[in-house]
């Protein structure tokens, strides 16, 4: 199984530059680990004013209990909203915080 | 400040389409409103994106416009068997229930298997799953309650033959439980025997029921149900004595059982498409179904020898009752509103709205019968439209981000419809235990999939072809796929050319059989989407339309498979599955069928390199620069996407079609469809595979009929970019008056 090496900070780059892809071999790997996450506590957006405003929100993993909406993370584009979670994602793959790696 | 996504305001038609001069009823619910205001609006454009037409809805005077009262409607899902009550049971006192059972969720909450009455000061008994998921009897005389249980859990998805007993003489409670496959000590068989207050006889106001229990009524005067019980029942049986073992092993046996004592044998391998279940007995207790409980179902009996339930029904004695069953909402009429005679055939919507809470609950006008008909129709996926409604698929799927390749992003109604479970399931959807959905309903709100101002998606996406012919100027009437299934090719025939839209994915055998007729006198198609003629459907077979009905046999796009020996429908009991599976693949019919799906981003159509030089099809170009196609669009950035479809000859391409041009830029995210690949590999994939891309054809046939397909879920949400200034409106637009002519097809 594919795991994220914390060092191949250039794929994170990668996906900084072009969210929606396409993105290479190696990044769409890092993808496939990422977006296959169990669906209790995924996060997702929820669109608050369509076309313009989405905020984050995570699932609950239970049909009917509420999703749980981080009402005070808005997004007013979708590849910065990619990019947030992205990082959100590498944190707990590989304990690596991206912001504190590029400084 | 919290984000509001509830909906105060919800409704639904009585039916999908109506003509001039019939009547409509909207049944609307309301929460913290008294009153909203209803506007009856048509749907030019329901799509809402910034770079796209514009959403544009015209108000359209009707008697039942205006102000109206309203108040809330409850909702009760959950599928029962209702057996009216009757002298005989209210004579019951001491009695043995038995019944072979398969529950699926055991331990969720308490579930009846049978009850009968309930509440203070009446008398009732309900044997039901415990909290725990074992066996127990529940007997009250009026003032104390007491349960019996076993005490040991029931395995889910195991049958297990069970039986509990009542002795008014003394009180005496027995309880068995005995699973038919024994594997080791969670499966053992269990005997027990406890007290209840004695000499309760269980006259009650209620009727019997079976997987549920009644706790009152509805000020509407329906039954208040709770306790839905999930899982099968099968040949169950009540006597009004004690039954020892050999008896109850000799009443377990399928067919007539009239015996000294028995008050009812019911029979659930009769009538199957139906909703009703008849009583062996002789006592004739026959039973009614509620909310559509899923039958063609294996049952106890079933081993794999057979698998149509029509050849071996004693296989098929099961019925599959589940918490989220939803068939009729039964809500009251709010507004009745008599379509004015005036009223051109469209696509339309009421327009409910109380405070800031709006809905909008679209219907189709058709033409009326004896009126002349436009050249042009569009075919209104309503079945489509049907099977997508109320889905959950983003909700509930873990791969689904996996699957689209972006961030799942929800719609306000989304989260709303999330809460909600009790407004049902869509057919791609499982129940709470995991079982496929089989069936939808149009006689309940729905949220998602069925509106304008939602995702490019079934309903609202196919708003764009009917946006697109309204601003070229094209007159067309809207038929539906409920007048094709009930009518047949005489709801086409008269018209020229029938154009469909984005996604005309499933198909009853009338419906197909009407368009192979229409092809026959000469019909023209314009198939502007993709993955259609895909899923074989029935519609219930006394309600028509209201429900439908599907099988995921071992293959196709599925979001859950049909257990074994499930594929037959039970609303006909054909097979189900993939039209391709049944022999009929839409290359066949159309020319292409489905290749490849994928969500992220769209392609675009390469024109092949000869078509200029052959007079057959150059015409379909013309006014046409360059060789790209549709690197545009609001559904993915291009024309070609979402789902692909293919020409292949070996699966019924007409050897006469002519390719026009194929798809190209797909991403790692578009793959082959499962029915398309026998074993896997790891070129499946848009970036790889040659396979994954869409072919626009065109061909004739020696009847005069046409066909032009795009085979690409995306193409209409092309048609509007660049104020309809582009070459994928223009391509359309040569199709259409061509097709619309009285001349013969080059």
């Amino acid at each position: 199984m594919y795991r994220i090496d914390p060092g191949r900070t250039d794929l994170a780059e990668e996906f900084r530059r072009n969210p929606f892809g396409p993105h290479s071999a190696e990044l769409q790997k890092v993808l496939n680990v990422m977006r296959w996450e169990p669906i209790e506590g995924k996060y997702v957006l929820v669109n608050t004013v369509p076309h313009k405003e989405w905020c984050l929100a995570q699932l609950p993993g239970k049909r009917g209990v509420p999703v749980t909406l981080h009402e005070d993370v808005v997004f007013t584009d979708l590849g910065e909203a990619e990019w947030y979670i992205f990082r959100l994602r590498w944190k707990k793959h590989t304990g690596v915080d991206l912001d504190q790696a590029s400084q | 400040m919290t984000f509001d996504y509830r909906r105060r305001i919800l409704g639904y038609p009585d039916r999908v389409r109506a003509r001039p001069g019939e009547t409509i009823d909207f049944k609307i619910s309301l929460e913290d409103h008294e009153t909203f205001l209803f506007r009856t609006v048509r749907i030019v454009c329901g799509v809402e994106t910034p770079d796209g037409a514009p959403y544009r809805e015209v108000e359209i005077e009707t008697p039942a416009n205006g102000l109206h009262e309203g108040s809330c409607q409850p909702i009760d899902a959950g599928s029962y068997a209702i057996i009216p009550s009757a002298p005989i049971l209210d004579r019951l006192s001491t009695f043995t229930f038995q019944a072979f059972i398969m529950p699926t969720l055991p331990g969720d909450g308490r579930q009846a298997i049978v009850s009968r009455g309930s509440g203070p000061g009446r008398p009732g008994f309900a044997v039901i799953l415990d909290l725990e998921g074992a066996l127990a009897l529940m007997v009250g005389n009026g003032h104390d309650l007491v349960t019996v249980s076993t005490g040991r859990s029931l395995q889910p998805w195991k049958w297990v033959f069970v039986t509990a007993s009542y002795d008014a003489a003394n009180g005496s409670v027995t309880l068995s439980q005995e699973p038919l496959i024994h594997t080791g000590d969670s499966s053992s068989p269990e005997r027990i025997t406890g007290h209840a207050p004695p000499g309760v006889v269980f006259a009650a106001d209620h009727d019997l029921h079976m997987a549920a229990w009644q706790t009152g009524w509805h000020e509407d005067g329906r039954p208040r149900m709770v306790g839905h019980f999930n899982g099968r029942i099968d040949s169950p049986r009540l006597a009004s004595r004690i039954l020892e073992a050999h008896q109850t092993a000799a009443l377990a046996r399928s067919g007539p059982t009239p015996a000294d004592g028995v008050v009812g044998a019911w029979d659930f391998a009769a009538d199957i498409p139906g909703d009703t279940f008849p009583d062996r007995s002789g006592n004739a207790l026959h039973g009614r179904l509620v909310n559509l409980p899923s039958r063609g179902v294996t049952g106890r009996q079933w081993d794999g020898s057979c698998h149509d339930w029509r050849e071996c029904p004693d296989h098929y004695a099961a019925i599959h009752f589940h918490d989220d069953d939803l068939f009729d909402a039964g809500w009251r009429t709010t507004v009745s509103m008599a379509v004015p005679e005036s009223l051109a055939s469209g696509v339309y919507a009421a327009h409910c709205q109380a405070g800031d809470d709006t809905c909008h609950i679209p219907f189709v006008i058709v033409p009326e019968r004896e009126a002349p008909r436009e050249r042009v129709a569009f075919l209104a996926s309503t079945a489509t439209w049907l099977a997508y409604a109320n889905n959950h698929w983003q909700l509930d799927e873990e791969k689904a981000e996996v699957k689209r390749g972006r961030i799942i992003d929800y719609s306000p109604d989304e989260l709303f419809l999330h809460e909600r479970r009790d407004l049902g399931l869509s057919t791609y959807d499982t129940h709470r235990d995991g079982s496929g959905v089989f069936y939808s309903s149009r006689l309940r709100p729905l949220v998602n999939n069925y509106s304008p101002k939602s995702a490019i998606w079934s309903f609202n996406a196919d708003t764009h072809v009917t946006d697109w012919l309204e601003a070229s100027g094209i007159p067309f009437d809207v038929v539906t796929d409920e007048d094709i299934h009930e009518d047949g090719v005489a709801a086409l025939a008269d018209h020229r050319v029938i154009i469909t839209g984005t996604h005309p994915e499933y198909w009853s055998t009338d419906m197909l059989d009407a368009l192979a007729a229409y092809f026959d006198r000469g019909g023209r198609l314009m198939y502007l989407g993709g993955n259609g003629f895909y899923w074989r459907i029935a519609c219930h077979p006394t309600r028509g339309g209201e429900a439908i009905e599907v099988r995921r046999p071992e293959s196709g796009a599925r979001f859950w498979a049909s257990r074994p020996g499930e594929y037959h429908l039970s609303f006909s009991g054909e097979r189900g599955g993939l039209w391709k599976h049944i022999g009929r693949p839409p290359q066949s019919l159309v020319g292409v069928g489905t290749f490849a799906t994928g969500f992220d981003r769209s392609g675009w159509f390469v024109k092949k390199p000869d078509i200029d030089d052959n007079p057959r099809a150059s015409w379909i170009f013309e006014g046409v620069k360059g060789d790209i196609i549709g690197d545009f669009g609001v559904l993915g950035g291009g024309a070609a996407g979402i789902e692909l479809d293919g020409a292949d000859e070996a699966l019924g391409t007409p050897p006469e079609t002519i390719v026009l041009a194929s798809s190209d830029g797909h991403s790692a995210y578009y793959m082959q469809s499962p029915d398309e690949i026998v074993f896997n590999h790891a070129a499946v994939t848009g970036d790889a595979n040659p396979r994954v891309r869409a072919d626009m054809v065109y061909f004739t046939l020696p009847s005069g009929a046409g066909v032009f397909s795009t085979g690409s879920i995306s193409w209409a949400a092309s048609l509007g970019w660049n104020g309809y200034d582009n070459n994928v409106a223009r391509i359309t637009g040569n199709v259409v008056r061509r097709f619309a002519a009285d001349a013969a097809l080059p």
